[in-house]
Order: structure tokens, then C-alpha cells, then sequence
């Protein structure tokens, strides 16, 4: 299978786009989730909504919602801008509309993992002169693995597969901004572009394959400390 | 050693107690299921925050409200021995041991020898029984060198077996590690076996705090079904090996009791049903009992349901329990001098 430079690109920009979504979003994330599962405070639900957000509402509208926000003429877009940090039609740009995109799936998978956690084993933990801090680093995030494991997995398949939000906020430039799914969607609208539909179509499968292949491998790893 | 005093409320419940232990062994806070016992100790602990009141360990005072002295878990130095052990899961035994911010590492060695765990170090914590599981916990424990070593009924997942060999080596924490114990359980067993002070607690109450000899209406365990019991400390004096018999030694004389195996302590405590306790005039001859004392009768109590307790004196303090009919018919009254007699296989220690 001879990929095309175009193809090439594209491919290589959205595995970027991934992996810069999440390693950028995984820190919050896990932030976010332990926040919403152990903490209490004014207006979680409110934070918890806002998180969650992006996972109800149109990607369009997302996409819409930060060019509003981080767009050039806008007092953030601005300031970001004389900071030396543009998003505008750039790759930066596609990873941040992939980050707000995944994030509320990552959050999710590792809050999940985090309230499975046994408060007992905090409790204990406490009890032998552990500081809030030393509990975290030492009992509930080595325990949530599995779950910051999944997270971060599904947070970059759905960056690979982000379309909507992206298009909206980056649009569909070659090169630059241009990642898998936009292109493909291009070729679609292009007369005799099928085959090479297909092929980025396969492209996506076996990235996707991999990535779930590469999870099992860690999970089943974080798994196995435990049973020595 | 430790006073406390506390109060919480939790609407349909609530705890207020105030005891006090100077008592360098093992302190038993005893009382059926839902009595408060773990509210008790988890606010001991810190873990739980009374609404009022004050906690001193060893002269240190940890919380007063009063005051607004809320000493944080992490600072109060108890060591917590929970039911089911809470070892970490993802750390071996090693570095559960380890964990504690203050861990002594200089006394590991020792440590795990008294507990029996050295071969386990490199093992995880899913590999090990249950009694090997509270071994490592009671380690972890004493190694951050507590004040104090708090349990909460650390025996409650183990079977029969592993509960014994376990209260072995809780018996002698306080001597070997020089640290007061403060334990929480509603089984007569361990009461018996273990406390060297007893506080029993029931609907959030103290019902009695003291040395464990005495009468109780219930060992405020629910195994005891509230039946009244006498509890006297007796010394071992000798096993007899074939018939699995220990004749031990109290204030009234000899007693004796069934037991398999023979005691790994010389002080054993006993505890006799007063249900299980004949009551007669004369000295029987020919008769299965082996456990007669003579005794004097100090008073009569009415118990309802046509039943009468025979409270009396045999060199230590024992109850009988008798139908009213028998007691009459008898001539029991207040002075008189009786015999008691108990069988063997009913006294339990």
C-alpha cells in the first residue's frame, strides 16, 4: 500500500493531534476526576456540567464556542496571540478542539477508577501519618491505573475520530490542519477519491486496533503487580 | 493512658460516653453490633469527629472542642488495626510495612520476627491468609511507633483456628512493644481472653467500666444472648493431657474446665452461665460434676418469668440462676450456705 505525500501527512498530523490531546488533557484529567469524586464543594455539579459539555452538545457548536473563546479578535485569543501562541488554522488549534473534545470521556473513565478505589486504604493510610498529597501519589493514583489506562486510550481514539469541532474551530487546510478524518471526508467529496477513501479508512482501523492492543498490554500489566 | 470523652449525634443514633483507662495492657471496649463500638474508636482514631468533647492519649491532648484542638489523623500517631486488615493491594508486604511517614526501618527486623512474617516480605498482600493479612497490619502499625494501637474487631474475617493463633500474639503486644492496646470486639471469647480492662458499651452508653471479674447481664456480646454471667481469673495448675482437663486455681479453690488444647497463658479467665449453675444444700456424692464450691448466698434477685438469680459467694463472685419454685421449696435466702455446681463441659474460657 503506497500512501500518497497527502495521505502521509494526514496520518502523521492526526497521531500528533492524538498524542498531544492527551498529554496535554491527562494532568487535568485525572485532576478534574478527583476532584469530582473525593472533593465537595459550591458548584460541582455546575463543573461536572461544564466538563461534560462537549460530550452533549453538536461538535459544531463546540468548534463555534472556541473560536468565540480563543479566536483571534477575542481578549484570551489576543492575549494568547501576544504571547506567541496561536491556534488559529493551525495544528495547535486541532489539539485543542481534540483536548475539550476527549476530555469529558477521559475524566469519566478515571473518575470512574478513582471512586472504585477503597477509602478504607485512604483511611489507613491517613491513620499511618500520610498527608493528603503522599495518599494520592502513593494509594489512589497507582490504584486508578487501569482506569487512567482506559482514559487515556478512549481520550486519544476520540481524538483520532474528531471531525466536527476541528472543521469549525481549525478548518480543513492541508498540511496544517488537515488531520485523518478530514481527509477522508475530502476525498469523499472528490470525483474518483474513493480508493483513497479506503485506504485512510483502513489507515484508521489499524490505528485504532493498536491503540486498543497497546491498552490491553498495560492493563493487563497493572493487573498483574497486584497477583505476584 | 487514655480519656475520652464524646458525644455525636447521627439523629437516630447517637454516642455519649466518658471512660478512662490507665491500664498499660489491653483496654476492651465491648458491646453487642451497633452499640456505637466503631463510631467510639473512629473518633479515637480522628477518622470520625465527635461533636463534642475531648480525647488525651497518654497525656496528649488530640482533640478538645472546648478548646478547638482537632489534632489531624495523620498526626494523632494511633496505629488503627481495621477488621479486614486494609494492607495496600499494589505494595508488597515490605513496603507495606515501610509505608508509615515515621516508620521505624531499625526495628523491621525485630518486628517481623515477633509477628512470625519475616518469610513474607516480597509477597502481595493477595497471596497472604487472613491471619498472616493482620499480622502485617498489626507490623505496619507498630513500625510508625504509635502511643497507641487501636482494633477494631481485627479477628472478625478469621476462622476459629487463625482467631486463636492471632490473640496470641495480640496478648503480647503491650509487654513486648511497651504499648497500651485498645480493643474492639462483641465476642465473650475475647473479652475473656484478652482484656486486662473491660468497657462495655450498648445503645451508645457506657454500661460498665472496670477490671473484667465480676457478674455481667451479658458480656455485651451478642454469642452471650444476654444471659447473665459470672467471669473470675484464675492460674493454671495443671493440663491433664488425656482427657484435655485444665485445673486452674482462684480464690474459692480448684476449678475445673474442658479445653482441647492447654492454654498458651498460665492466667486464664473463665466464664460461667448462671443458667448453667445447680444449686444444693447438701454435698453431692456420686455425681458426674466435678466443679463443686461451697459457698455463702449474699442476696435474691427477681428476674421475671418465674426465674430467681442466686447471687453468691465462693471466694470469687458467682450467679446462679434458678426457678423460683426451686427456690423456694430450697429455702434460699441471703446468709445461707450452699453448694454450686457446675459441670465441667459448661465453663467457658
Amino acid at each position: 500500500m503506497n500512501l500518497t505525500g497527502e495521505e502521509l501527512n494526514a496520518i502523521g498530523l492526526s497521531i500528533k493531534v492524538g498524542i498531544w490531546s492527551v498529554a496535554a488533557g491527562l494532568i487535568p484529567a485525572i485532576w478534574l476526576a478527583h476532584l469530582l469524586a473525593r472533593s465537595r464543594f459550591r458548584g460541582k455539579a455546575l463543573v461536572d456540567a461544564l466538563i461534560h459539555l462537549p460530550l452533549v452538545l453538536p461538535p459544531v457548536v463546540t468548534g463555534y464556542l472556541l473560536i468565540i473563546t480563543l479566536g483571534r479578535y477575542t481578549p484570551l485569543g489576543s492575549l494568547l496571540q501576544r504571547m506567541g501562541i496561536k491556534f488559529a488554522f493551525n495544528w495547535k488549534g486541532a489539539v485543542i478542539a481534540s483536548l475539550v473534545m476527549s476530555l469529558p470521556l477521559m475524566v469519566r473513565a478515571i473518575r470512574i477508577s478513582i471512586e472504585a478505589v477503597d477509602r478504607g486504604l485512604e483511611d489507613a493510610a491517613r491513620t499511618l501519618g500520610a498527608g493528603r498529597l503522599r495518599i494520592f501519589m502513593t494509594i489512589t493514583l497507582p490504584l486508578s491505573v487501569p482506569g487512567i489506562i482506559s482514559g487515556a486510550i478512549l481520550g486519544f481514539a476520540r481524538s483520532l475520530g474528531e471531525f466536527g469541532a476541528t472543521v469549525t474551530f481549525v478548518a480543513n487546510i492541508p498540511g496544517e490542519t488537515q488531520t485523518l478524518p478530514l481527509a477522508l471526508y475530502s476525498y469523499t467529496q472528490t470525483p474518483g477519491g474513493e480508493m483513497m477513501a479506503a485506504r485512510l479508512c483502513a489507515v484508521s482501523i489499524a490505528i485504532a486496533v493498536a491503540a486498543l492492543v497497546v491498552s490491553e498490554i498495560f492493563a493487563k500489566r497493572a493487573a498483574g503487580r497486584m497477583n505476584q | 493512658m487514655i480519656d475520652v470523652k464524646l458525644k455525636k449525634n447521627f439523629g437516630a443514633f447517637d454516642v455519649d460516653v466518658e471512660f478512662s483507662s490507665e491500664s498499660a495492657g489491653i483496654t476492651v471496649l465491648a458491646g453487642p453490633s451497633g452499640s456505637g463500638k466503631t463510631t467510639i474508636i473512629n473518633m479515637i482514631s480522628g477518622l470520625l469527629t465527635p461533636d463534642e468533647g475531648h480525647i488525651f492519649i497518654k497525656d496528649r491532648l488530640l482533640f478538645d472542642s472546648g478548646k478547638k484542638i482537632n489534632c489531624p489523623v495523620e498526626q494523632r500517631r494511633c496505629g488503627y488495626i481495621f477488621q479486614e486488615g486494609r494492607l495496600f493491594p499494589h505494595m508488597n508486604v515490605r513496603r507495606n510495612l515501610l509505608y508509615g511517614r515515621h516508620s521505624d526501618r531499625s526495628r523491621l527486623k525485630e518486628t517481623i520476627t515477633l509477628l512470625g512474617i519475616e518469610h513474607l516480605l516480597e509477597r502481595m498482600p493477595t497471596k497472604l491468609s487472613g491471619g498472616e493479612k493482620q499480622r502485617v497490619a498489626i507490623g505496619r502499625a507498630l513500625l510508625m511507633r504509635p502511643q497507641i494501637l487501636l482494633m477494631d474487631e481485627p479477628l472478625a474475617s478469621l476462622d476459629q483456628e487463625r482467631r486463636e493463633e492471632l490473640m496470641t500474639y495480640i496478648d503480647r503486644l503491650p509487654e513486648q512493644f511497651g504499648i497500651p492496646v485498645f480493643y474492639v470486639t462483641h465476642s465473650t471469647h475475647e473479652i475473656l481472653r484478652l482484656s486486662d480492662k473491660l468497657i462495655r458499651v450498648d445503645k451508645g452508653r457506657v454500661e460498665s467500666s472496670g477490671s473484667p471479674g465480676g457478674e455481667y447481664h451479658g458480656l455485651g456480646s451478642s454469642d452471650g444472648n444476654g444471659e447473665y454471667i459470672s467471669v473470675f481469673d484464675c492460674k493454671m495448675k495443671a493440663f491433664d493431657n488425656e482427657f484435655g482437663i485444665v485445673s486452674a486455681e482462684f480464690h474459692g479453690g480448684v476449678i475445673r474446665i474442658l479445653a482441647n488444647t492447654p492454654p498458651g497463658e498460665p492466667e486464664i479467665r473463665v466464664a460461667v452461665k448462671a443458667s448453667d449453675v445447680t444449686i444444693s444444700l447438701d454435698k453431692p456424692e456420686n455425681i458426674s460434676t466435678t466443679n463443686i464450691f461451697k459457698g455463702t448466698i449474699r442476696n435474691l434477685e427477681e428476674t421475671g418469668g418465674h426465674s430467681v438469680l442466686v447471687h453468691s459467694d465462693i471466694g470469687a463472685s458467682l450467679a446462679a440462676q434458678v426457678s423460683k419454685a426451686s427456690a423456694v421449696r430450697l429455702g434460699l435466702k441471703p446468709g445461707k450456705k450452699v453448694y454450686l455446681l457446675v459441670k465441667v463441659v459448661s465453663m467457658i474460657y
